[in-house]
């Protein structure tokens, strides 16, 4: 027995399926078991009354006629065409028989005192060995007067129905089998085929997904779920090597520019040691925020959801933050303007929501040229809470968009402006924990940085007031 | 004034010992919680810096123990975890300030100062006019004036000047004064704060006129009359 039909035997699918069947081969025995022994019943009682009835004519017959009538009678009888499917035996007080067609007083079953017996035919008979039941009557002189119908029908009825007992139990055993063996088999396949994709994981190909049937029963459920969980893991450990990837070119790079100048410090007497020193200084402080704004992503990326939300009026954290903005713009020759106000509140985290419109602000700043404008606003409508930075600076390519929100992707224009690259990808970080996200759109010219919030409902704002 | 230093790495503790007496502090170190808890009960500090994460006991259960006994020096807390959730723990539990690491000497230094300056003047808050030079503001009138002559402020200015007048003579740093000023905790990227410093120094300092806010390099600005 190969591996695969010892699991199939084991398999539960298999052991319910052929479980039920036994079930059901069990049930039908019991029922066709009923049927059998009401019916034979039934079939006793209507040979019992139609030989009391003839043997009650045969009373009559000897009351009438005497022994010899009888006994001609009985002789007629039992020669007949019909003879062949009854038994007729008149015996003298000695035992010798008088008439009849059968030779000897049958062995046989007796019943109520000898009054009914119960044997099978003779070979004589129409139908050897079928059963009979007789009833025996006390003849003047001592005599005795059997009489008898073969059950040649009750008996095949018993045949025909032990035979389908037979047959259906077997057939539903057979059939309980099968049918188990080929729905375990296919529970088996799907079930193999998810742990197969399983083993293709564990070995690292992350690329694999459970192959989905179009039936929509549970197993495809069940790999739909299972892809979803798996397209996710896929996601997370992509982001994660990327980062690994991007921390060991991102974090070389200044690491040896430090290096480097501790060295040339070193070698160079002309050097300057305590501008050497705040350089270098400089340089730590580059990587240490580098790695601050990693921390932060990855626990704002662990943590509970709604931790630290109350209510923020938006208006406030609108001006709040042009108020402190507005001067460094000017600074650097952009026109700054903000609002209308939109008279919304929403729950959120102030500290987040303030530092993520902040590094909207930041990049804003830094990448438009002088004689740009900057708009800061906040809108609702539909149910979305739109905090947006706008700038008519150059803007993000169309497909460098949805990169740009990567921990650490800077484009190759902004290369030689100072950060780490992580601001954008700590806004949407803050976007996802308020259960929305950043959007970068066209704002032609220039670009425009949406957080979208989905606006809680106005349920707790009714109650509030 | 002596300063406890509760650090548990050494190279750390090492280097604030030297930070605080270079500025003039004496400075113990303690090694752990209940070291630290012993030795400050014990000795005369006038402030004290503590990690939030220290062996045997922790800096936080460190602080509740010490405000629980009724003392009242000023502590600056130390921490590797520098979410805004962590500062409020540290400053449930009895802190004063929260710094994080890592952390620039001159950011601690700042803000212990202004910790222990704090508990010295108490009485200043019954006094409505802060004066720095010829530099005098009204606290009751919300008005400044430079030798007399008034100067028109905008709101944030104020506040910003009233934060640096109570603060004369003491470097603070951009941080600080955008978590006092703007209630901000976070890193700006861009020098926001330098741009509103130098919006109100043009505003008190008048061409020709002796400079009273200074910036220090590599740690804040310091407002302070000329000697």
């Amino acid at each position: 027995m190969s591996r695969f039909s010892l699991r199939l035997l084991r398999s539960s699918t298999f052991r319910l399926a052929f479980l039920g069947a036994l079930l059901f081969a069990v049930t039908g025995l019991g029922m066709l078991g009923v049927v059998r022994w009401m019916t034979t019943a039934v079939l006793d009682h209507r040979v019992d009354l139609s030989v009391e009835t003839e043997m009650t004519m045969l009373r009559t017959l000897l009351d009438q006629g005497g022994m010899d009538a009888l006994a001609e009678e009985v002789n007629a009888r039992a020669n007949s065409l019909q003879g062949r499917y009854r038994a007729y035996l008149m015996q003298d007080g000695q035992g010798h028989a008088l008439a009849g067609n059968l030779a000897v007083w049958p062995k046989g079953h007796s019943e109520e005192n000898g009054k009914r017996l119960r044997f099978h035919a003779p070979e004589t008979s129409a139908d050897p060995g079928s059963p009979v039941r007789a009833t025996v009557i006390e003849l003047p002189g001592g005599g005795k007067l059997l009489m008898g119908r073969l059950q040649s029908d009750r008996q095949a009825f018993e045949e025909v129905v032990d035979r389908t007992m037979l047959a259906g139990a077997a057939l539903s055993l057979v059939l309980g089998f099968g049918v188990g063996l080929l729905l375990a088999r296919r529970a088996l396949r799907r079930l193999d085929q998810i742990n197969r994709t399983a083993q293709t994981i564990l070995e690292g190909q992350l690329r694999d997904r459970v192959p989905v049937g179009g039936g929509g029963d549970e197993f495809d459920h069940l790999a739909v779920n299972l892809n979803v969980m798996l397209d996710r893991i896929e996601r997370l450990v992509e982001a994660m090597r990327a980062v690994t990837r991007n921390i060991a070119h991102d974090l070389r790079t200044p690491l040896n520019r430090l290096r480097n100048r501790l060295e040339l410090g070193l070698i160079d007497q002309a050097a300057e040691p305590r501008q050497v020193l705040a350089d270098a200084i400089g340089d730590v402080d580059g990587v240490l925020g580098t790695f601050n704004a990693l921390l932060s992503i990855a626990r704002l990326e662990g943590r509970k959801p709604r931790e630290n939300f109350s209510d923020i009026d938006l208006d406030e954290l609108i001006s709040g933050l042009a108020e402190l903005y507005a001067p460094l713009a000017e600074d650097e020759g952009l026109a700054f303007t903000s609002g209308p106000a939109c008279g919304v509140s929403l729950s959120g985290d102030h500290h987040l929501l303030s530092q993520a419109l902040a590094n909207l602000l930041d990049n804003a700043i830094k990448y438009t040229p002088p004689g740009g404008h900057l708009h800061l606003w906040a809108e609702a409508s539909d149910g979305l809470m739109r905090l947006c930075v706008a700038d008519d600076g150059p803007g993000i390519p169309p497909d460098a968009r949805a990169k740009v929100v990567e921990p650490f992707v800077r484009l190759d224009e902004a290369r030689h402006l100072p950060g780490a690259g992580l601001g954008l990808s700590l806004v949407s970080a803050i976007a996802e924990a308020h259960g929305g996200r950043l959007l970068l759109e066209d704002a032609a010219p220039g670009l425009r940085a949406v957080l979208q919030l989905t606006l809680p409902k106005h349920g707790h704002v009714v109650n509030s007031m | 004034m002596k300063v406890l230093v509760v650090e548990d790495d050494a190279p750390t503790a090492a280097f604030l010992a030297r930070g605080l007496s270079e500025a003039g502090y004496g400075v113990d170190i303690a090694a752990d919680g209940i070291a630290g808890l012993d030795m400050v009960t014990a000795g005369d500090y006038a402030a004290m810096i503590v990690d939030r994460m220290l062996p045997r006991m922790d800096g936080l259960l460190l602080v509740e123990t010490l405000r629980r006994m009724g003392r009242r020096l000023p502590v600056l807390f130390l921490s590797a975890l520098g979410e805004v959730d962590e500062r409020v723990k540290g400053l449930q539990a009895g802190g004063d300030d929260y710094v994080c690491k890592p952390f620039a000497i001159a950011e601690v230094l700042a803000r212990i100062e202004v910790l222990m300056r704090r508990g010295e003047a108490p009485a200043a808050a019954a006094n409505p006019l802060l004066t720095v030079g010829p530099l005098e503001m009204n606290l009751l009138a919300h008005s400044v004036k430079r030798d007399g002559v008034l100067i028109a402020l905008q709101p944030r200015e104020y506040r910003l000047l009233e934060y640096l007048m109570r603060h004369q003579g003491q470097v603070v740093t951009r941080a600080m004064l955008l978590q006092a000023v703007w209630d901000y905790h976070f890193d700006p990227q861009t020098n926001v704060i330098d741009v509103h410093v130098s919006r109100l120094r043009q505003k008190i300092e008048k061409e020709g006129e002796p400079a009273l806010l200074q910036t220090v390099r590599g740690a804040g600005y310091i407002l302070k009359a000329e000697l």
